[in-house]
């Protein structure tokens, strides 16, 4: 009777932890979300383009310079992050799962200096490494006995694809036109201050272009994939420091070097 | 007897309610270094940069914060560096092998829109608005993407002119 009460205790202890998972099958799920992923980051170039011309290479060498500075200070070292420049006014940036990140030109044009960029690589870092996206379209590899059998029934065809299909889908309609709700952007705008602040960037950063938006958000020019900006600024200095940005020496520095990086790109008419 | 079996059932099943909540898992740092802070504040001073891969456990949660002790010091750290599992290694993708070609698994992805707007039923005009008609991709601008690599020295020298850590 004693060693089934202790079983017992040992069965519900069990039930309220997480299991250990395999290295393995963790590297398998990191495969999968870069399976899908790169159909989705394959897409949203399909979508706007990436930025082309004169002075574009050395802005998306700045831009993933940028971003690998946070890499290491983020809760997914391991990704192997991408980060690009996407050709559209349009203002904004997009996480696709497996670490592909882009920012729009149309932001980088609102964008002040290197370390509101920070914030924002930083802010689309932190939705990979909360696994937002991954949470709403990909199954856990728990749950994939089923997709096991169908692999061997299909032979590793259609019925995968399909799937393959409906989690990108969904994925594209969540990124490019629902968003992925208040609370996850909540999440990332705070992601995004606590990896660059980790990474020597000023944390006040994220918050003056956050208020800058607030103004073009009034004007209507911003899609609708996101929260309100007041929402998000009333929950960012909630836990974040207010206030000006520091102006330091080293802060100068990257500020020239975005600005020097923005000024080779041909000017265009918004 | 009967009793006996009734009440240890009942003790079991509370010690068992119990202990899972108390029992803390472990956590783990998943950044290069995590900062354990004197405050649950983004601006306390750090007691500790803690290793990747360390191990703890939480003696309680303010926020987004966990209070941990590590060794004598006790000091919070946020829970964006954390993660319930050991971090993988940073190539562990190699050890898998590389993926499937990508413009030949982005084309057959394409041609699967099709086949699954089919079996939805859909017809020509909605599958329009399905799938690659819909969202056309671009597997060669991603592939330039990937084949960008940051030169370790590069990236060094741009953080330490930018006075990054």
């Amino acid at each position: 009777m004693r060693a089934f009460s202790f079983f017992l205790l040992l069965g519900l202890t069990a039930c309220a932890t997480t299991p250990e998972l395999e290295p393995d099958t963790r590297t398998q799920e990191l495969k999968d979300e870069i399976r899908v992923g790169r159909e989705i980051a394959s897409r949203i170039i399909g979508q706007y383009g990436l930025i082309p011309g004169e002075g574009s290479q050395e802005l998306t060498e700045y831009v993933n310079l940028v971003g690998a500075s946070l890499v290491p200070h983020s809760g997914r070292p391991e990704v192997s992050y991408r980060f690009a420049v996407l050709n559209t006014e349009e203002i904004n940036a997009f996480a696709a799962p497996g670490g592909y990140l882009f920012v729009t030109y149309g932001l980088l044009k609102v964008i002040q200096n290197e370390d509101e960029l920070a914030g924002v690589l930083g802010h689309e870092i932190a939705h990979i490494t909360e696994r937002h996206l991954n949470r709403e379209v990909l199954p856990k590899r728990q749950v994939e006995a089923g997709e096991i059998f169908t692999r061997m029934l299909s032979r590793g065809s259609s019925d995968l694809a399909f799937s393959m299909t409906r989690m990108v889908q969904a994925g594209l309609e969540i990124l490019l036109e629902k968003g992925l709700g208040p609370e996850r952007e909540h999440e990332a705008d705070l992601g995004g201050v606590i990896y660059a602040s980790a990474a020597g960037y000023e944390p006040r950063a994220l918050g003056s272009l956050l208020s800058r938006l607030e103004k073009r958000a009034s004007e209507g020019r911003l899609p609708k994939t996101h929260p309100p900006f007041p929402e998000r600024i009333a929950k960012l200095y909630a836990t974040t420091p207010e206030g000006p940005a520091s102006s330091s020496k080293t802060f100068r520095i990257r500020m020239k070097r975005f600005q020097e990086v923005m000024a080779k790109l041909p000017r265009r008419s918004s | 007897m009967k009793m006996n079996f009734k009440w240890t059932l009942i003790t079991s099943i509370i010690l068992g309610f119990v202990g899972g909540h108390s029992l803390a898992e472990p956590l783990y740092v998943q950044a290069a270094k995590g900062a354990l802070r004197e405050k649950p504040e983004l601006t306390a001073p750090i007691l500790q940069e803690l290793p990747r891969g360390t191990a703890f456990e939480s003696i309680a949660t303010e926020g987004a914060w966990y209070r941990v002790k590590i060794g004598v010091k006790t000091g919070f750290i946020h829970r964006l560096f954390v993660g319930k599992q050991k971090p993988l290694e940073t190539d562990a993708l190699k050890k898998l092998g590389e993926d499937q070609d990508l413009a030949k698994s982005v084309r057959r992805r394409s041609s699967s829109y099709s086949v699954a707007a089919t079996t939805r039923g859909l017809t020509a005009g909605n599958r329009v608005r399905e799938g690659r008609d819909r969202y056309p991709s671009d597997p060669e601008a991603l592939q330039k993407i990937e084949s960008r690599q940051i030169k370790a020295d590069s990236l060094r020298k741009f953080q330490l002119e930018g006075g990054l850590r």
